[in-house]
């Protein structure tokens, strides 16, 4: 059942946001599922953060360019009958995304120059907590309205906690409120009455005081010219939020059988039904959870005839075994575990451990078929 | 090698999510309390809401910004971005009604919470007034710090953050406290960094880079640790043997455990040679939470030294 609802998902929406800590194995899952749904015969654009180097080169993606990269049928057909399934990547550029957003967005070419020239800005995306998610969300607005794609699948910027992706853009447009805005805006004696413009004395003499006058001074100039933008930001951000609410989205937590996984991804489901969000259910990655059907080690003493070395090595190779299969089972039982904490609708899969395989394209097509295998 | 970690005022324990960060951050910590020395076991994150794993490690309950003894020896607090501007600001505006004033000032917190850099300052500036506070005698309340960094991204953002600030505002009075950290930071009588990784190919690629970020940045680099490495059965002879076998006789049950012990010693060995600094390594075991904690910790600090520190302080 759980497979059918995989592959539903792989078939049906829109957007896939593949959320999780560091370290899970998101980016390799986004990746296998992108593959999984364009081998299927969907047009997918995977569109990804920081991947690791060795991925991106598995996946034949150059650093970083403007433009998503098409992955080649026969690369992605290597196996078989080409299908009519297309799958692109894009390595999401945090500052390409913002100074296209400035350009779109700003009354006049002009005015566009002056901020993206502006020093505050150029330090914007290392400075303001938040960009890379704020990027992230402005990118997805913005392929969601690509008629090239029927699905995107989003692997999240990484983070500690799997909930960052959904604060970031909050908190950026926190900062990019007009109550922080008007702060080191011009002083307008027409707005806010004397008490605004006390706060704003006082406010001037903390941050002269704090920050030095010459910063205060940048500051004061780069939100001026970025004010004219707010109003489009924000609207962006209502309207992505809409999206990522509606039935055309769905949320997948990627979780790793070492990581602390239960007591955090409770905490995310919890979260994301609270603010309306599709919660579509847990990949347990590099699980070891499936047994393979394979001879006991002992079956190989038959073969050991008089070699030390060799009885020991069998010997050591039962030890082994064992600990394979106390992993095996405890993976069962977390996965087990994860699935009855199932909302109704919701799935919980195990992706295998691709262990070295994940070093050929290959090894993102057995993965991909793995997981809608369920 | 560890009692030389023990003598720095700061451990900053970094590496990217998911390598087991936290739980040698408080494996640290444990050892070096069982050892007798005062700890403060610190979660750096950049958010501050939603459940502390690090807490959870060695049984702290999680109480916000104050600092609280988990056990004698050994003290926990999570950093708060607020802590950190509360302090700033009283110790940096001349007069203390203007202090208070602005921290009333609702649009000012929500600048400070979210305007370029601020917030990791603030996380910045809480540590070094809790790395500076003196008992009345004297002495240091937390001779030792050990820091549980976040995840890459923003670890790097926390030590690449004094420069970015230097270059934007380079007088005033940030940019002295932001002087004063970085010289802390990348002072290695100081401050030691260590960093976490798995034994893995992907860990292991990852930690390369980061050591090599930490040393673009001047920060000290005292040793790795490898984490969750696999028990290894074999000797030489026997392996060869086994892996003979095994081309004959196609796979068997364990085969996978013993690809990834492959996996586990090839990282270990690209790990050492990439690094000029020691490289520890930690057992894996069929533990979680503090009683992992625990039995880590044996291995830095074994029973039988760590027993007279525990009769001397019961």
């Amino acid at each position: 059942m759980s497979a059918r609802n995989l592959q539903r998902l792989l078939r049906e929406k829109r957007v896939l946001v593949l959320c999780g800590a560091g370290g899970v194995g998101k980016t390799t899952t986004a990746a296998a599922l992108g593959v999984a749904a364009a081998r299927a015969g969907r047009r997918v654009l995977v569109l990804t953060i920081d991947p690791a180097r060795r991925l991106a080169e598995v996946m034949g993606l150059p650093e970083s360019g403007p433009e998503p990269t098409s992955i080649p049928p026969e690369r992605l057909f290597a196996d078989g009958p080409r299908g009519p399934g297309q799958l692109d990547v894009w390595m999401l550029d945090a500052r390409l995304v913002f100074d296209r957003m400035v350009h779109r967005l700003a009354p006049s070419p002009e005015a566009a120059r002056a901020i993206v020239e502006h020093r505050v800005y150029r330090f914007l995306s290392e400075l303001v907590a938040g960009v890379q998610e704020y990027a992230a969300t402005e990118a997805l607005d913005g392929f969601l309205a690509d008629a090239r794609y029927e699905l995107i699948v989003l692997d999240t910027p990484p983070s500690r906690h799997a909930l960052d992706f959904l604060d970031a853009p909050g908190r950026l447009s926190r900062f990019l409120d007009e109550r922080i805005v008007s702060l080191f805006g011009p002083e307008d004696a027409s707005r806010g009455g004397r008490l605004w413009h006390g706060a704003q004395v006082l406010v001037g003499r903390v941050l002269d005081g704090v920050f030095g006058a010459g910063f205060a001074r940048e500051m004061r100039g780069f939100v001026g010219a970025f004010s004219g933008l707010f109003g489009g930001i924000r609207l962006h951000t209502e309207r992505l939020r809409a999206r990522l609410a509606s039935p055309d989205a769905a949320f997948l937590l990627v979780t790793s059988p070492e990581s602390a996984a239960l007591r955090e991804s409770a905490f995310f489901r919890d979260t994301l039904v609270k603010r309306g969000l599709p919660f579509a259910g847990y990949v347990l990655n590099r699980s070891w959870a499936r047994e393979d059907a394979l001879a006991n080690p002992e079956a190989l003493l038959e073969h050991v005839g008089d070699d030390p070395h060799a009885e020991h090595g069998v010997a050591a190779l039962s030890r082994l075994a064992a600990a394979e299969h106390a992993r095996a089972e405890s993976h069962r039982a977390l996965l087990a575990r994860l699935t009855e904490q199932l909302p109704t609708g919701a799935i919980a899969v195990a992706a295998p451990d691709a262990g070295a395989e994940l070093e050929e394209f290959r090894g993102l097509v057995r993965l991909g078929d793995a997981l809608a295998a369920g | 090698m560890l009692e030389a970690l023990w003598e720095k005022r700061a451990l900053l324990v970094s590496g990217k999510g998911g390598v087991g960060k936290s739980t040698l951050a408080a494996t640290l910590a444990v050892a070096a309390a069982r050892s007798g020395r005062q700890v403060l076991l610190v979660e750096m994150s950049p958010d501050d809401d939603g459940p502390s794993p690090l807490a959870a490690l060695v049984g702290a309950r999680d109480e916000g910004p104050r600092v609280t003894e988990v056990r004698p020896h050994l003290s926990f607090v999570r950093l708060a971005a607020s802590e950190g501007h509360r302090h700033f600001l009283q110790d940096t505006l001349p007069v203390r009604w203007l202090a208070d004033a602005a921290l009333r000032s609702r649009a000012l917190r929500r600048f400070l919470e979210a305007g370029p850099a601020l917030r990791e300052m603030g996380l910045l500036y809480q540590m070094l007034t809790l790395v500076r506070r003196t008992l009345p005698d004297g002495r240091f309340t937390h001779p030792l710090s050990i820091i549980d960094l976040p995840a890459t991204g923003h670890a790097l953002a926390i030590a690449a953050l004094p420069r970015t600030v230097l270059s934007l505002m380079p007088g005033g009075p940030i940019g002295r406290t932001v002087r004063e950290g970085l010289d802390f930071l990348q002072d290695p009588a100081r401050t030691a960094v260590l960093l976490t990784s798995l034994p893995e190919p992907l860990p292991v690629s990852e930690a390369l880079t980061l050591a090599s970020e930490l040393e673009r940045l001047g920060l000290p680099l005292a040793a790795a640790v490898l984490n969750r490495m696999p028990e290894d059965p074999f000797t030489p002879e026997s392996h060869a043997a086994l892996q003979r076998l095994l081309a004959t006789h196609g796979p068997h049950r364990g085969t996978r455990a013993l690809a990834r012990l492959e996996r586990a010693r090839a990282a270990h060995a690209r790990l050492a040679a990439g690094l000029h600094v020691p490289l520890l390594t930690l057992p894996e075991l069929p533990l979680t939470g503090p009683e992992l904690v625990e039995r880590l910790a044996d291995v830095f600090t074994p029973r039988e030294a760590a027993e007279p520190t525990r009769e001397a302080a019961p």
